[in-house]
């Protein structure tokens, strides 16, 4: 039964990715538009390189790692301005995204009045970018006991590869290690993402404390959670080998073949952003399922409790995912229908300090 | 065990008869070895009997002798400080430490002369260095007379470093007992240990007892002549082998070893390939197996008949990344892992360039120390050529997950990155770092020797490698004789190559400074300026300039492909003496594009890139790897957003 829900939210998260191409289209814009300048900096300072030389003419025919290990070589120069300005746009979309993952949370949100979908996205990515931000300095927290995991974890390992001779199990031991790294890293991603939910649904400003809820959430119902993140981590995989497959089936010898390579690129970047969507959307509703009343997104200036839910005696709501997702749905449809009817209620509520937690960028 | 007596009698009158007089080199010296590995202690207790010729016209009032294991026995040794020892970050714990102790020494029989031996340091005068000693003798060995001398030592082996040592139960046992220089010249050429070569010795006999636990798997240099079980457990296996200049042996209970015999019939070679894998690296035993093939193979049809009866491989133990990638003679080490992909080709490389030490180290035997690139360099070409010819060129380095990549351009690399401090003609321990040791006398001098065959062409190449180790095996040539050698098989004079290639740090780069094509303009002018019969009768004319330009200071001849828009092309030659050379055509099509170097013989030129201009670049090519770029930086994008 419960694999039957984590399932189900996973299943239902997907739809609702699938009912916001105007938020699929945000999240792959900025990423185009911060991979952009390396593109032309590496065009330009490659061709630079190359200048007139006929070399460009074999190179654009065809692949040659022997002739591009001759252009990089002689490219020191290029590739640290290339490297550096990567880093520096890697930096810049951190910072992006942070405010895109307030839009998206805002958006998903069914307690607030229905406004057009720029309107509520760009709200949701002010009002919640401080207290994302810190929540990403507060997270670095948690690599010091996932650091502690990790040593206690390779300490297993080494104890385990006694024996040097055995390379064979060294090198795969290696692997383990890297693959336990990488299990520490997601699931830090996994718990920063429930405390957004929580700070998102609750439009709470206290982020350390919700941090540390989230941990507790997590840390409560682990194998769902995790089995929730695993299974969109699957739906992921696989956009990842179908894109491997049709790229390498692309010859890029010609300029046709090189843009649909481009194109190519560009779905599978939506796609992960839809991806990312519904991993927000499934792991919210997930979130709502598990939480109570007062906890959720009752504490919203309008509560507009959802039509199947049934209120508990102590204030718990026991809705069933269908219906968590439900308002989403329709909180989607009505901001992706871009209703131009300004929210004055919830301004004027902002104004007076009544509705939820001020957003920062409001204060004085 | 009858057998094996039988044997052993048989190499001890091999042996007694055949002193000083081995078989394809004038045997200058003989050496007969015991020695008992205690693994307890990591050392190794020997002695040796040695019987010298003074093969020169000069008396002899001294010997001088290698200590090479002294280079690990602190920081403070000639090897160590080269290596960066004195940085207090590079300590090593005590018990990593090794050295060797003269226990004592005899002439002749006579009175023990230990204390007569003297440490001296001929290169750099640092009295911390122990690893050359000077005996004086009572009397002086005349031209022509033998001195044989008995020496007891105790080796004590360091933690793997500079291909020798131990780690875990793994021995590899290099440098390991007082060596000879040699005499020449009216002196002994016996240089400190360096960090960056070892090599220079006498051709001779070795014979050798080596004791170890019983468990332990043996390899070594020579032919197994007998082997007998001792009653306190251990074994001694006996080796034997005439016509070299070394004696190096291995011990590990943990290899497994494969004997197969490789026979070719043009030339004759019938030698028995004994493998000591290591049972983590089982898995690309093969892989070893098929590249000493490929290498027996390659340097017997290319330069001559592998001549002994054995050939060694050695595979180190896991982590005894030091062991590996070190020549002996008949014996080497390789150098894998047992995750090597298949197509990342180091362990093929490693084991081929290995072997090839036999010819240019082992049968040519070079002075390491004062022209290493006699041997390296000679290897590093004949290794190119062997890996382009059985893997092929454009991926004999990698060929994995669709990435190719050649030993040429992979060589290349190194010599387009490096500064112009060194030629490659210098002592070792006079580069200015060990990277540009390694670039200079294996990088550089590989592709001078691929220039020179580009240049001369296959077949003349090819006359002159052969005659060289032909004329100089089991000798000790200098880099005059290669070049003496190279310059009577191709009957040209090249001075000139080496003199910039071999003995100037300067680079080599020619280019195409400039390519353009303007129309020239109808006869106009006031009267007289230009002849009447001209006017109106001039067809559309076009003016192509194609200008070359010398950017480096090397100069080579040049050869330059100028191709026109209606595909005429012409080749043009300059001798590349100055800065640069215009051409000039006056057609009725203008030029598309030239090239410098068009079949791209010169290896050596730096930079290839400026080497070919067309008139009207293309964008394609940046296009297409910006995008391979964006696609791989939007992936990396999308997986790192919180």
């Amino acid at each position: 039964m419960r694999v039957m829900n984590v399932l189900s939210h996973a299943f239902l998260g997907l739809k609702d990715a699938g009912r916001r191409p105007k938020t699929i289209a945000a999240l792959w814009l900025v990423n185009l538009l911060c991979a952009l300048p390396l593109y032309l900096l590496f065009t330009a300072s490659f061709g630079a390189a190359l200048g007139a030389s006929g070399l460009a003419r074999g190179l654009a025919a065809k692949s040659d790692m022997n002739a591009v290990v001759e252009v990089l070589t002689g490219s020191g120069a290029a590739l640290r301005d290339t490297l550096l300005t990567a880093a520096i746009l890697i930096a810049v979309h951190e910072l992006a995204a942070i405010f895109l993952a307030g839009g998206v949370l805002h958006t998903l949100r069914t307690d607030v009045e229905p406004r057009p979908f720029a309107a509520a996205f760009f709200l949701g990515g002010g009002r919640f970018y401080g207290r994302f931000l810190r929540l990403g300095i507060f997270s670095l927290l948690l690599w010091l006991p996932a650091g502690v995991l990790f040593i206690i974890f390779d300490g297993i390992l080494s104890a385990v590869q006694s024996d040097p001779n055995r390379e064979q199990l060294g090198f795969i031991l290696t692997l383990a290690r890297y693959a336990f790294a990488l299990a520490l890293f997601q699931l830090i991603r996994m718990i920063s993402d429930y405390a957004r939910i929580r700070i998102a649904v609750r439009d709470s400003r206290d982020t350390l404390a919700e941090l540390g809820r989230a941990i507790l959430f997590v840390g409560g119902r682990f194998g769902r959670t995790l089995g929730l993140y695993v299974l969109l981590a699957l739906a992921g995989l696989a956009v990842l080998v179908a894109f491997g497959i049709l790229d390498s089936s692309l010859a890029k010898t010609n300029p046709a073949a090189i843009f649909a390579g481009f194109v190519l690129t560009q779905i599978f970047v939506a796609a992960r952003g839809g991806l990312r969507i519904a991993s927000l959307s499934a792991q919210r509703g997930f979130f709502l399922q598990e939480t109570r009343a007062g906890e959720g997104e009752a504490s919203g200036p309008t509560v507009p409790a959802s039509a199947g839910a049934a209120q508990h005696p102590r204030g718990e709501v026991d809705q069933r995912p269908e219906e968590l997702h439900a308002g989403a749905e329709r909180d989607a449809d009505q901001a992706e229908r871009q209703q131009e009817k300004p929210d004055e209620r919830i301004q004027d509520q902002h104004e007076k300090g009544q509705g939820p937690a001020d957003d920062e960028q409001n204060q004085p | 065990m009858k057998k094996a007596a039988v044997r052993g009698l048989l190499a001890a009158f091999v042996l007694a008869g055949s002193v000083l007089e081995g078989g394809l080199a004038k045997a200058v010296v003989s050496y007969d070895l015991k020695a008992r590995l205690r693994p307890e202690t990591r050392t190794v207790e020997g002695s040796e009997t040695l019987t010298w010729l003074n093969d020169s016209g000069t008396a002899a009032p001294e010997l001088r002798f290698h200590l090479y294991l002294n280079a690990f026995r602190n920081n403070r040794s000639t090897f160590m400080v080269e290596r960066g020892a004195l940085a207090s970050t590079s300590a090593r714990p005590a018990e990593d430490w090794g050295g060797i102790e003269v226990k004592s020494l005899r002439v002749a029989g006579g009175q023990d002369l230990t204390s007569a031996l003297e440490f001296i340091q001929p290169d750099d005068g640092n009295a911390d260095d122990r690893t050359v000693a000077r005996l004086p003798l009572p009397a002086p060995v005349p031209p022509g007379g033998r001195i044989t001398v008995e020496i007891e030592f105790a080796s004590r082996l360091p933690k793997v470093i500079a291909r020798s040592g131990y780690i875990g139960e793994f021995y590899l046992v290099g440098q390991w007992f007082p060596k000879l220089g040699v005499f020449r010249d009216g002196g002994w050429n016996c240089h400190q240990y360096h960090a960056s070569s070892e090599f220079f010795a006498d051709f001779g006999l070795f014979k050798a007892e080596l004791t170890v636990p019983a468990a332990y798997v043996v390899g070594a240099t020579g032919k197994r002549v007998s082997e007998r079980a001792n009653p306190d457990g251990t074994k001694t296996y006996t080796h034997y082998q005439d016509d070299v200049h070394d004696f190096a042996w291995t011990a590990c209970p943990d290899f497994r070893e494969f004997r197969e015999r490789f026979v070719l019939d043009d030339p004759k070679v019938d030698t028995e390939m004994i493998l000591l894998v290591h049972r983590a690296h089982l898995g690309i035993k093969d892989r070893y197996a098929r590249a000493l093939r490929q290498g027996i193979e390659f340097y017997s049809r290319s330069y001559g008949a592998y001549p002994f009866p054995t050939i060694t491989l050695v595979d180190p133990a896991p982590g005894a990344v030091d062991a590996g990638g070190m020549e002996y003679p008949t014996f080497f080490t390789a150098d894998a892992a047992s995750y090597v992909p298949v197509g990342i080709r180091m362990p093929e490389m490693v084991t081929i360039h290995e072997f090839g030490h036999n010819y240019w180290y082992g049968m040519v035997g070079s002075n390491e120390f004062e022209e290493a690139w006699l041997d390296e360099g000679i290897n590093t070409y004949s290794e190119i050529k062997a890996m382009d010819r059985y893997y092929g060129g454009d991926r004999s380095m990698i060929d994995w997950g669709g990435l190719r990549i050649g030993e040429i351009p992979y060589q290349r690399l190194s010599v387009i990155g490096s500064g112009r401090f060194d030629p490659i003609l210098k002592y070792s321990w006079d580069f200015i770092g060990p990277a540009s040791y390694a670039l200079n006398v294996y990088a550089k001098a590989g592709l001078m020797l691929l220039t020179l065959e580009r240049m001369l062409g296959e077949p003349i190449m090819a006359g002159v490698m052969r005659t060289y180790f032909e004329t100089w095996k089991f000798r000790h040539p200098t880099s005059r004789d290669f070049i003496r050698v190279a310059e009577d098989v191709s009957g040209r004079d090249l001075g000139w190559f080496f003199d910039q290639a071999l003995s100037s740090p300067d680079k080599l780069d020619y280019g195409i400074s400039d390519l353009h094509a303007y129309e020239i303009a109808p006869p106009a002018g006031g009267p007289g300026a230009i002849p009447g019969p001209l006017e109106g009768k001039a067809s559309r004319r076009l003016r192509s300039e194609v200008t070359v330009a010398r950017y480096g200071e090397m100069i080579f001849p040049q050869e330059i492909l100028v191709t026109f828009e209606n595909g005429d092309k012409v080749r043009e030659f300059w001798d590349g003496r100055d800065r640069w050379k215009r051409f000039v055509y006056d057609r009725e099509v203008r030029v598309r594009s030239a090239e410098v170097d068009p079949d791209h013989r010169l290896l050596l030129d730096v930079n290839w890139l400026n080497n070919s201009r067309v008139i009207e670049a293309g964008s394609a090519a940046p296009a297409k790897f910006g995008t391979g770029l964006l696609k791989w930086f939007q992936g990396l994008l999308s997986f790192l957003a919180p």
